[in-house]
């Protein structure tokens, strides 16, 4: 496990909505899942990391969370988009382009010969 | 927004917590299950699929710790637990809690009221538009270099005309009258004013009605009290006339209910339909000048200009205006002034009380600290970081604080009320005290200061325990290390320390106020009562008429049942209220008038000597054959005699008095000295003639043979026999008045001794508490000492040096500061020094004692210990 890296500062809110946005609702070991699928097992995330994340989440009021019934009958917290969060979504999607273009820019600079 | 919501959210998570807490539990249950069951699908033994699922999920706990902390506002949370704990220690220790809430309750409590005074009187501006540039102007003599002093009419006149820094100056004298209302006739204080006097002060009469129209005929302001007595607040009494004295004047308007400018007036009219010849009078300096400067003019400018001014006056008119100069000060300044070393004095007794408190409750923290060393060391072993723990023993410093803030306030409320009533009548805009914002956070930032100073140090102290040291022996340490106790004696020797310079303080004022309670009055206060009668120019007929009207008073009010006898005067002593004249001997010139000797100047019936004690010296008094037809007599005081008569027999001399235009009168009599002014002012030369000779308004003197007001009645009866329209003005005992005019000085001496034995009794109880700390601690080694033979005498000297050792620096310590701070004091200090050993050695004397008697109770429990009672407790 050592190779897995934690999730970075910030991104961990964007890949959460975005999951919840593809996959419809969620409980949080599907987002747990999903996310790191998606990752391709680069990524793992651990309850205080994931939790606390979804928490915020919901105080902000992009997502909600309704106790439901999943696939195999037992009580589980499902979470699911509001209309706030597909805001913030788009709106966390456009600035984290932004800063991937600028810092690709950065990185593809050939290195300045002195 | 987003922010705003969260945070709300994140408040509400502060409030519900279980039921939270059993829904995230059960959410990491499934979620660790559903992790559990994958692993066994993709083919791991069960022991090992939850093995794993445990470790990847990286702790429950933690997890559920930063859950938790983002829920809710982890900060607030602590401070929650911790107020909780706090409010928990203080309910599980009453006893230390109330003691502890008292002595700060007290110390809050003083101060804000104090404060409040402070407000109302120095910090608040006075209750007119832009106060900040109203300015008193007074004359002054550069010669003699005394303080503001009155105008005449033409020198006020030109300074209005002339300046450019002043947008608007208007002057004012104030004449007692009786004002004839549709109720009854009533005697008021008038202000007899130039024109644009409200003007100035930036007040508009209500009511004014359109009788701005000046036609030359005399109008008057009235007062909202006056206009409510004598018209019962009917508006259809603007405009109508209202007789004063001999003259009449229309009502055009009504002063607003809060405008008490000057004091205790009750009618505004100008001058020019009242005494028209004194607008001329160059030599009348009867007046009062207040000025209000232009927008942005200074001070300083005006000052500089004004002298310019008066320069120029002096050169114009030299008879009358030769080293006239001219004083400015700020009316806040004019009005407050005098009272403002008193009432900084009272604050800084009132923050060294608070300070006496605060380390009487700092050491009953530290003391409770001691025997709580292990609870915090168990605290420090499983993890809590110093941080924590200050914060914890701040809280509780907090809530003790708190409650002592609230309990102050109350205090405050309570000290308020008390001071109103107590206050001294020379007290300025006092009405104005009241409990308000400012004082709120007065109270608020009084006591976050107590919280700093008495809690952090206990706090400091506990947060660097040793922990090895306290979980080892905490609790039953059998000595007390020396080095522990330091913060503790510091504590006790400043309480000591302030507390001697608190009693010092306290011992000069009271001193003073013996000392002005002794002074020689010159007459016998006591069994007189005083009758102010006002208003010759009520009387049909003129002067002549007055005069016999009051000679009539004086003897019907004389042969009063329980009277023994009357007699009448212009101004009764220790008012400090005199006329003033100069004089001169026929043949000796002076350079000008200005340079003459001055003479206080009253105006009395013959009987007046006799009634009021006052000793004939040389020659005669005034007789009733000194009439208007008689040759013109004066009687002077020993002061004049011992001053301008000396080596000569003054009986038979002839004075020139300026006062009537330069007459001359035979002095016939030396009379003892009075003290007219304030007490401690010694009496001044004095010139006494005869209301028969010349009439005036009086007041009437009753010597009477009970307590002086139980004849009141029957003296207003008397007079009211002789005219039912005579006002009768204040009516009160000679002893009242005199002591009134010592209102200020009991005040301060009251108040600062009231602190001062506070903070004596603090800093007893202070030693006492640290004391009895210290023997209860050392219980084991006092044991052991007895054990190996040590006398009762020589562990109660043992005991009682450390107690009295420290009180005794502390004192030592007090009695330097005092030298260096009792100077504050010296203006206020009367028939002493402010460096008096006799109330030095007496405060030293006083604490000492107090410690002894402090240190004596636990002195005598250490010689009581039972060396095997002792050691057996180990």
């Amino acid at each position: 496990m050592a190779d897995k890296t934690d999730v970075k500062q910030g991104t961990l809110a964007l890949m959460a909505l975005r999951t919840l946005e593809t996959m419809g609702p969620l409980h949080g070991y599907g987002i747990a899942r999903r996310i790191e699928q998606i990752s391709g097992d680069a990524l793992s995330l651990n309850y205080g990391t994931l939790y606390p994340a979804l928490l915020k989440l919901e105080q902000e009021g992009s997502i909600s969370g309704k106790w439901g019934v999943s696939d195999n009958k037992r009580r589980a917290r499902y979470y699911s988009l509001t209309a706030a969060g597909r805001k913030q979504l788009r709106k966390e999607e456009r600035e984290w382009e932004q800063t991937a273009a600028i810092m690709a820019r950065f990185l593809a600079e050939p290195e300045q010969t002195s | 927004m987003r922010a705003a919501r969260a945070f709300l959210s994140r408040l509400r998570g502060l409030v519900v917590k279980s039921e939270k807490d059993r829904d995230l539990a059960e959410e990491m249950a499934l979620h660790l299950q559903m992790q559990i069951e994958d692993n066994i699908r993709s083919g791991m033994a069960p022991g090992e699929a939850r093995r794993w699922a445990l470790l990847k999920s990286g702790g429950l706990e933690p997890a559920k710790e930063i859950y938790r902390d983002r829920r809710g506002i982890p900060m607030v949370e602590a401070v929650l637990r911790d107020l909780a704990y706090a409010v928990r220690h203080v309910r599980k220790n009453p006893g230390f809690a109330v003691v502890a809430v008292l002595t700060l309750a007290l110390g809050i409590g003083v101060n804000t009221a104090i404060f409040s005074v402070v407000n109302a009187l120095l910090i608040r501006p006075l209750p007119y538009p832009q106060a900040d540039r109203l300015v008193r102007l007074g004359e002054f003599d550069k010669k003699r270099g005394q303080g503001i002093q009155t105008v005449s009419y033409p020198n006020f006149s030109d300074w209005r005309n002339s300046s450019a820094t002043f947008e608007r100056m208007a002057a004012w004298r104030v004449v007692d009258l009786g004002v004839m209302g549709p109720v009854q006739p009533e005697q008021i204080s008038a202000a007899a004013t130039s024109p644009e006097f409200f003007e100035t002060l930036g007040v508009v009469p209500e009511l004014r009605g359109a009788l701005l129209s000046d036609d030359g005929a005399p109008f008057a302001v009235i007062s909202h009290g006056l206009f409510q007595r004598q018209f019962g607040g009917d508006r259809g009494a603007i405009g109508q006339s209202i007789r004063v004295g001999q003259a009449s004047f229309r009502i055009a308007g009504v002063a607003p209910r809060t405008f008490h400018f000057p004091p205790g007036v009750d009618f505004w009219f100008q001058e020019r339909f009242w005494n028209p010849g004194s607008l001329a009078d160059r030599d009348g300096h009867n007046f009062q000048v207040v000025g209000r400067l232009r927008p942005r003019a200074s001070l300083e400018q005006a000052r500089a200009e004004m002298e310019t001014i008066a320069g120029r006056l002096e050169r114009a008119y030299p008879k009358s205006n030769q080293d006239q100069g001219v004083k400015l000060v700020s009316l806040h300044e004019a009005t407050v002034g005098s009272v403002r070393r008193t009432l900084l004095i009272l604050m800084g007794a009132a923050a060294l009380l608070l300070l006496i408190a605060c380390s009487n409750v700092a050491n009953l923290l530290l003391s409770r600290a001691a025997t709580r060393r292990r609870e915090i060391a168990v605290r420090c072993s499983i993890g809590a970081s110093r941080r924590r723990v200050v914060c914890q023993l701040v809280t509780e410093g907090a809530v003790l604080a708190a409650l002592g803030g609230v309990a102050g306030l109350a205090a405050a409320f309570a000290g308020v009320k008390a001071l109103l009533r107590y206050a001294p009548e020379g007290l300025p805009s006092v009405q104005s005290l009241r409990v308000d914002g400012a004082t709120l956070v007065f109270v608020l930032l009084a006591s976050l200061l107590t919280t700093a100073i008495f809690a952090l140090a206990p706090a400091w102290r506990l947060s660097r325990t040793n922990l090895n040291d306290a979980l080892g022996s905490a609790g039953r340490a059998s000595t007390d290390g020396g080095g522990r106790n330091r913060v503790r004696d510091v504590f006790v020797i400043a309480q000591f320390a302030m507390a001697t310079v608190l009693l010092i303080g306290a011992g000069l004022l009271l001193k003073s106020l013996v000392r002005l309670q002794d002074a020689p009055l010159g007459f016998r206060p006591d069994h007189l009562l005083t009758v102010q009668l006002r208003g010759p120019y009520f009387r049909q007929g003129g002067p002549g008429a007055w005069s016999g009207f009051l000679r009539e008073v004086i003897e019907k009010t004389g042969k009063l049942p329980g009277v023994e006898a009357a007699g009448a005067t212009t101004e009764l002593p220790v008012e400090g209220v005199s006329w003033a004249s100069r004089f001169s001997r026929p043949g000796e010139s002076y350079p000008s008038d200005a340079a003459r000797p001055g003479a206080d100047y009253r105006i009395v019936s013959p009987s007046y000597f006799d009634v009021m004690g006052i000793p004939l010296l040389q020659g005669r008094v005034l007789s009733d054959r000194d009439d208007k037809g008689a040759p013109a007599v004066a009687v002077i005081n020993q002061a004049l005699a011992r001053r301008y008569f000396a080596g000569e027999n003054p009986v038979g001399k002839v004075i020139l008095l300026d006062i009537w235009g330069g007459t001359a009168r035979q002095i016939v009599g030396v009379v003892g000295d009075v003290r007219q002014g304030s007490l401690d002012a010694e009496p001044e030369p004095e010139v006494y003639e005869s209301l028969m000779q010349r009439p005036f308004p009086a007041t009437v003197v009753v010597r009477t043979r009970t307590e002086p007001m139980s004849a009141a009645s029957a003296v207003r009866a008397a007079i009211w026999a002789i005219d039912r329209t005579q006002p009768v003005g204040r009516m009160a005992s000679m002893e009242e008045i005199v002591s009134q005019s010592l209102g200020l000085p009991r005040f301060r001496s009251m108040l600062l001794g009231l602190f001062a034995g506070l903070g004596a009794l603090l800093a007893t109880i202070g030693v006492y508490g640290v004391l009895s700390y210290s023997v209860a601690r050392r219980t084991h080694e006092l044991g052991i000492r007895a054990a190996l033979g040590a006398g009762a005498g020589r562990t109660l000297r043992l005991v009682l040096r450390q107690g009295i050792g420290l009180a005794v620096v502390g004192v030592a310590l007090g009695l330097v500061a005092a030298c260096a701070v009792s100077r504050l004091l010296s203006s206020l200090v009367y028939g002493t020094t402010v460096t008096d050993p006799a109330v030095f050695g007496a405060a030293a004397l006083l604490l000492s004692m107090s410690a002894v008697l402090a240190c004596l109770v636990p002195a005598t429990r250490a010689i009581t210990v039972d060396p095997v009672q002792a050691l057996r407790h180990e």
